[in-house]
């Protein structure tokens, strides 16, 4: 049965944020609250940042409903979720209210993250094998991550149902949980966190440098552990602790879960994180300060981790865990606390709360962000060899038997399942045959048949016998640099001569961060600009500081014919004999906007975030990101007024937060396809392919001439600029920088409606882009995006 | 007691057809050029004393919009403290420009004024970018507001009756008597040539181009029309009618400038006046017939100045359209010979709000030619209404 409209009870927060994600994906929604503020909740989650909806427009999904009136609606939801305060009596009173208005086929469920299921829906009658648990994380819009939770009478043809939809309608990442406290995410999420404030305490830790630890150096997310406390709210976290404190009385580690003392006389501060803006963090004066627990005052944080320990963290993670046993200073020993403690907690309870290892590593990386699950790195390290580490530490650890004789919890048979007792496959529920590209965790099964056209240090160029070639970067956040290119070049053309379409694709995200800026402004610095200059000594000396990031210094090109090259290139991929097509999911930043702009058709996650942003580093689009704007605006009926819009969106290298509004900006077209599931993206793409094959595709607007706003435009563009300028808001480089993009987009100061030619602004694009990126000023905004990976507004 | 008003000198553009000549400059740079050149042609005037510059135009937005006589003084290197104002009635705006800086002069508040008009209908259409009519228009008898000025000629001929093909024989008549003035160098002395500079782009050298090119004849002008042709066409306001494209005025672009002076002015700057501002006034009529609101502005103008119909010896009457030229000229029994003898709109177009002072400075230069002591501009305006003025010879 297909779900065609959803009820959700309860707008709070919570269930107002569920309800955009029914109506993100244009699905109606009942959204259930008190009929005195339902209007207002929904109103309410219009404003939160994130934002819940990913274009302003589609909260029309949703219908707000009230209990006291508006019951009767029920009747035409095919799945109602309760989501109201976490309390067992209130969520069975309104199942009992609600049961009389019930369609006989609907699917039921409550969104709990704490109360056992099995409980809630006891009194069902009728609708008990109709009732399961549905664990959103929040915010749900941007949490992939969903627990089903089936009671002991759930029909698992309701859990098939819910995972297809849920997985591709919604975008979801499905975990099949055991209705056990904190299902699975939680469950161990949660006691990580617990784990690291023990040993915190234990061994007299700051929060700052155990933030330092347990962040990005531990490959998990930069929030790490307090900062992460802090966002979640403090009041949120002790409640948490709490309940599992009293849920868990026969946990060996129950004494973890304890609140600390620093917590509750941070509580009674009424220092609840980031919404009271002090926590265990305040910011002070533009300065981050963190609490002392002794003196119980904030000082400057520093987050200063050991350089011993920073260097074993350097090294491969599957050497962790005997490095830090080995190394005797206490961040070392918190470190290799931590991550015993994990692991152990994780095999003690494996049976009881999941299937199988491969449903807490996923559970930890989309639920907490983590890079690497905690059996992943126990694997890693070798599971006996590191047991045998922890074991020594406390030998009469209880543990249960199958972890003796594992070597791997993950082998080309699957994952490792203590209750089988075998290594078990992902689930063959129908819908991940969308999914061509299934991330599998270490070892697991290949599901991959790609047959390698050519590969470098860059990109790999393939295909899977369906005469259509996939084109992958392999750069550290998809950058685009020479190599890239020319292997761009080369693969159009091997797609044009054996081949029927080619798809841009990334394994995983972001589809490309913008173009290698190591290789800019060093060929700045090398006066290789628009020459090739031999290089000083003083060059060279100029040159090391890049040296890390780039290939060998002879294979540098001057940048004029970098970009000339990269023009060239994005212009065949434009107009190439056959369809191309990008398959877009993330940051889409700079040289990356250019390139999905280029491919004849763009398949994009909802979750896109697309922008010309050139001007943050000094420059302006150079690789046809102003001719395709200006292009575009040119095919508008209200050319000028979109003009001045893309200059707008140029000029302050703002970014879409949604591939919904990535389309408002232009970015996208409207005959690009969005999908909600971005392990789809692949199947979607080469679908489009298909259809676009089958169309006889030819390329469009061969002789590529367009209008441009000429002299008028300029003139109008000049206008807003000026205002903005004698307002304060922008500098006197930003002037000049945007002084460019409007030249550049508006054709320079040609007639009004002039019908020119591509290369006419691409010539324009490049000339601008090699004065400015000649001037020192831009220079500094490069060199200070990538020392200290931010804006600088000289 | 009022100052006297004398014109010292009058200079205009050539008209260029909408989307012919012109079609890519800018009415402000059309106006800063003939607010430039007539402080050129009198330069024993000391700009800083102009007390206005007071511009018609009927479209008043985009490229002619904020305030047209303003951006233009200032692009024509007025000094700041020069102020200017835009009027908009429409087709008589540029009338209307020199009619409300005589009486700043008359009433003694003013020495030096300058009034023009301009107009492009290339850049900004009829009715504008963006029409937008109250509703209320089409609940009560003022339905004629939406009526396309076309449909009211369509009206008047038929009211008037005033057949098909003498509406073709007058436009046909507009032409030859066109014809007639540019063969005889007629328009030299009042149209400043325009240096029309293209920036275009060469698509097959793929290389941006600049292209120079002197405009200084009147586009519109048909050389080889004939009475047959004109017959040819089909009505376009109604399918029954008889206003075609041909017996009604051409849509162009153009401006006109005109410097008044008071007598004090005149001693002060050492100037010869060509002629004295006599009188201006404007009347109503349904604006289902607009076209015949000269019929009751004449008159009105007339007794307003004490003069009689044949005092008048040549009348600029702007040809909206033959069958409301032709409604006029009949209804008030005007002499056709002393009516528009160098063409009228027809022939040489019509820039709405520039079509007032251009027709004036015609007017005045033939004046002098011709040695003719009284003159009159006249229109009909949209809306319903009609204006005439009157100047004197000196």
């Amino acid at each position: 049965m297909k779900i065609n409209k959803v009820g959700i009870l309860g707008s709070g927060t919570m269930g107002a944020q569920i309800a955009a994600v029914f109506a993100n994906a244009n699905i109606p929604t009942l959204l259930f609250g008190f009929a005195s503020h339902v209007k207002d909740d929904l109103n309410n989650i219009k404003n939160l940042k994130p934002e819940a909806f990913t274009h302003p427009s589609q909260q029309s999904w949703i219908y707000p409903a009230s209990f006291e009136n508006d019951l009767a609606k029920l009747k035409e939801c095919d799945l109602v979720i309760e989501a109201i305060v976490e309390n067992l009596s209130a969520k069975q009173d309104l199942f009992n209210k609600v049961i009389p208005y019930l369609s006989v086929s609907v699917v039921l469920s409550t969104n709990t993250s704490s109360l056992n299921i099995d409980q809630i829906g006891e009194d069902l009658g009728k609708f008990q094998n109709q009732f399961c648990g549905i664990h959103f994380f929040n915010p749900p819009r941007y949490m992939s991550l969903v627990e089903l939770i089936p009671t002991k009478q759930t029909d698992t043809k309701i859990l098939d149902q819910l995972e297809g939809f849920f997985t591709s309608e919604l975008g979801k990442n499905i975990l099949h949980a055991k209705d056990e406290p904190g299902f699975v995410a939680n469950r161990i999420g949660v006691f990580s966190m617990a784990t690291c404030i023990y040993h915190a305490n234990r061994l007299n830790l700051n929060f700052d440098t155990v933030d330092a630890l347990t962040g990005a150096q531990l490959k998990r997310p930069k929030s790490a552990t307090f900062r992460t406390a802090d966002l979640v709210g403090l009041d949120i976290l002790s409640h948490i602790l709490n309940q599992f404190y009293h849920m868990l009385e026969e946990d060996p580690w129950r004494a973890y879960f304890k609140n600390p003392q620093w917590l509750k006389q941070l509580l009674k501060q009424h220092a609840l994180g980031e919404k009271t803006k002090t926590g265990i963090y305040k910011k002070e004066n533009g300065e981050i300060k963190v609490y002392q627990i002794d003196d119980k005052n904030y000082i400057k944080a520093n987050y200063e981790i050991d350089s011993s320990v920073k260097s074993i963290l350097k090294t491969d993670s599957s050497l962790w865990i005997a490095k830090l046993k080995a190394n005797q200073h206490p961040q070392s020993q918190f470190l290799y606390s931590v991550i015993k403690d994990t692991c152990l907690y994780s095999a003690y309870h494996l049976q009881a709360i999941a299937i199988s290892t491969r449903d807490i590593d996923w559970a930890l990386r989309w639920g907490f962000g983590w890079e690497v699950g905690i059996f992943e790195l126990w694997q890693a390290n070798g599971i006996q060899t590191s047991l045998n580490l922890f074991l020594e530490d406390d030998p009469d650890m209880s543990l249960p038997s199958w972890i003796n004789n594992l070597s791997s919890f993950y082998t080309d048979d699957g994952a490792y399942s203590p209750s089988d007792n075998k290594f078990i496959p992902y689930s063959n529920h129908p819908v991940y045959e969308r999914q061509l590209y299934r991330p599998s965790l270490m070892g697991e099964f290949q599901n991959r048949k790609e047959q390698i056209i050519f590969e470098n240090d860059s990109v790999k160029f393939f295909h899977e016998n369906d005469g259509i070639t996939i084109f992958s970067l392999k750069t550290k956040l998809h950058t685009l640099n020479l190599e890239m290119i020319e292997s761009l070049q080369q693969a159009i053309k091997i797609s044009e001569q054996e081949f029927k379409a080619m798809i841009l694709w990334q394994d995983s995200a972001p589809f490309c961060a913008g173009a290698n800026l190591y290789e800019i402004v060093a060929g700045a610095k090398l006066g290789m600009i628009d020459h090739q200059n031999l290089y000083t000594k003083l060059k060279k000396k100029a040159w090391q500081l890049f040296k890390p990031n780039l290939p060998n210094i002879d294979d540098l090109r001057p940048i004029n014919d970098v970009i000339e090259l990269l023009q060239k290139t994005l212009m065949s991929l434009k107009y190439s004999k056959i369809p191309t097509i990008a398959a877009v999911e993330g940051l889409a930043l700079g040289g990356g906007c250019e390139l999905l702009m280029h491919c004849n058709r763009r398949v994009a996650h909802a979750e896109s975030y697309i922008g010309l942003v050139e001007m943050g580093v000094g420059l302006i689009p150079a690789g046809g990101g102003c001719k395709e704007m200006a292009r575009r605006a040119a095919t508008r009926k209200d050319s000028s007024t979109a003009l001045s819009q893309y200059f707008e969106q140029i000029g302050l290298a703002k970014v879409s937060k949604s591939a919904r509004l990535a389309v408002d900006m232009g970015y996208l077209d409207h005959q690009d396809v969005i999908v909600t599931q971005r392990l789809e993206l692949l199947y979607v793409a080469k679908t489009q392919a298909k259809i676009m094959i089958d169309g006889q595709y030819r390329p469009e607007d061969l002789y590529q001439t367009f209008k441009v706003g000429g002299v008028t435009a300029k003139a109008n563009i000049l206008a807003q600029l000026t205002n903005m300028k004698a307002g304060g808001f922008i500098s006197e480089h930003d002037e000049l920088i945007a002084q460019k993009i409007a030249d550049t987009l508006c054709g320079s100061e040609l007639d009004a409606n002039t019908v020119v030619d591509s290369q006419y602004l691409l010539d324009l694009e490049k000339a601008h882009f090699i004065e400015l990126l000649k001037l020192q000023k831009t220079q500094d905004r490069i060199e200070h995006m990538l020392i200290k990976h931010k804006l600088l507004r000289n | 007691m009022s100052e006297a008003v004398y014109i010292v000198n009058c200079v205009r553009t050539p008209v260029g057809k909408a989307g012919g000549v012109f079609k890519k400059v800018r009415p402000d740079d059309l106006l800063s050029f003939v607010l430039s050149s007539l402080l050129k042609d009198s330069p024993s005037i000391d700009p800083l004393t102009i007390d206005d510059v007071i511009i018609g135009c009927a479209m008043p937005e985009a490229e002619q919009g904020l305030n047209v006589a303003r951006i233009s003084a200032l692009l024509a290197n007025y000094p700041h403290s020069v102020p200017g104002v835009t009027v908009n009635r429409f087709c008589a705006s540029g009338l209307q420009s020199i009619a409300y800086a005589a009486d700043r002069i008359r009433l003694g508040e003013a020495d030096v004024m300058v009034a023009g008009g301009v107009e492009s209908m290339s850049m900004i259409p009829m009715m504008g970018h963006h029409p937008a009519f109250n509703i209320k228009v089409f609940k009560t008898d003022n339905v004629g507001l939406a009526y396309g000025m076309g449909a009211t000629a369509e009206l008047v001929a038929k009211k008037y009756h005033i057949d098909r093909n003498s509406q073709d024989r007058f436009a046909f008549e507009s032409h030859l008597k066109a014809i007639n003035a540019v063969e005889k160098n007629y328009f030299k002395d009042e149209i400043k040539p325009y240096n029309v500079i293209t920036k275009s782009y060469n698509l097959e050298l793929q290389k941006a181009t600049h292209q120079s090119n002197i405009v200084s004849m009147d586009e519109g002008v048909r050389f080889n029309t004939s009475i047959e042709q004109l017959g040819k066409l089909n009505p376009v306001f109604n399918h029954q009618g008889s206003v075609t494209a041909g017996n009604s005025s051409q849509m162009s672009d153009g401006a006109s400038a005109i410097l008044l002076c008071s007598e004090k002015a005149l001693k002060r700057f050492d100037l010869t006046p060509i002629a004295r501002f006599v009188g201006y006034a404007v009347s109503g009529v349904d604006p289902k017939i607009m076209g015949i609101g000269p019929a009751l502005a004449i008159p009105k103008i007339l007794t307003q100045c004490g003069l009689k119909q044949h005092d008048i010896g040549h009348i600029e009457l702007n040809e909206a359209f033959a069958a409301q030229s032709l409604a006029i000229i009949r209804e008030l029994k005007l002499d056709p010979a002393i009516v528009n003898p160098l063409g009228g709109a027809i022939a040489l177009g019509h820039p709405l709000g520039a079509t007032g002072s251009i027709r004036t400075t015609t007017l005045l230069h033939h004046l002098q030619r011709t040695n003719t002591r009284y003159g009159m501009v006249t229109m009909c305006i949209g809306g319903g209404m009609g204006a005439a003025g009157i100047f004197e010879k000196l």
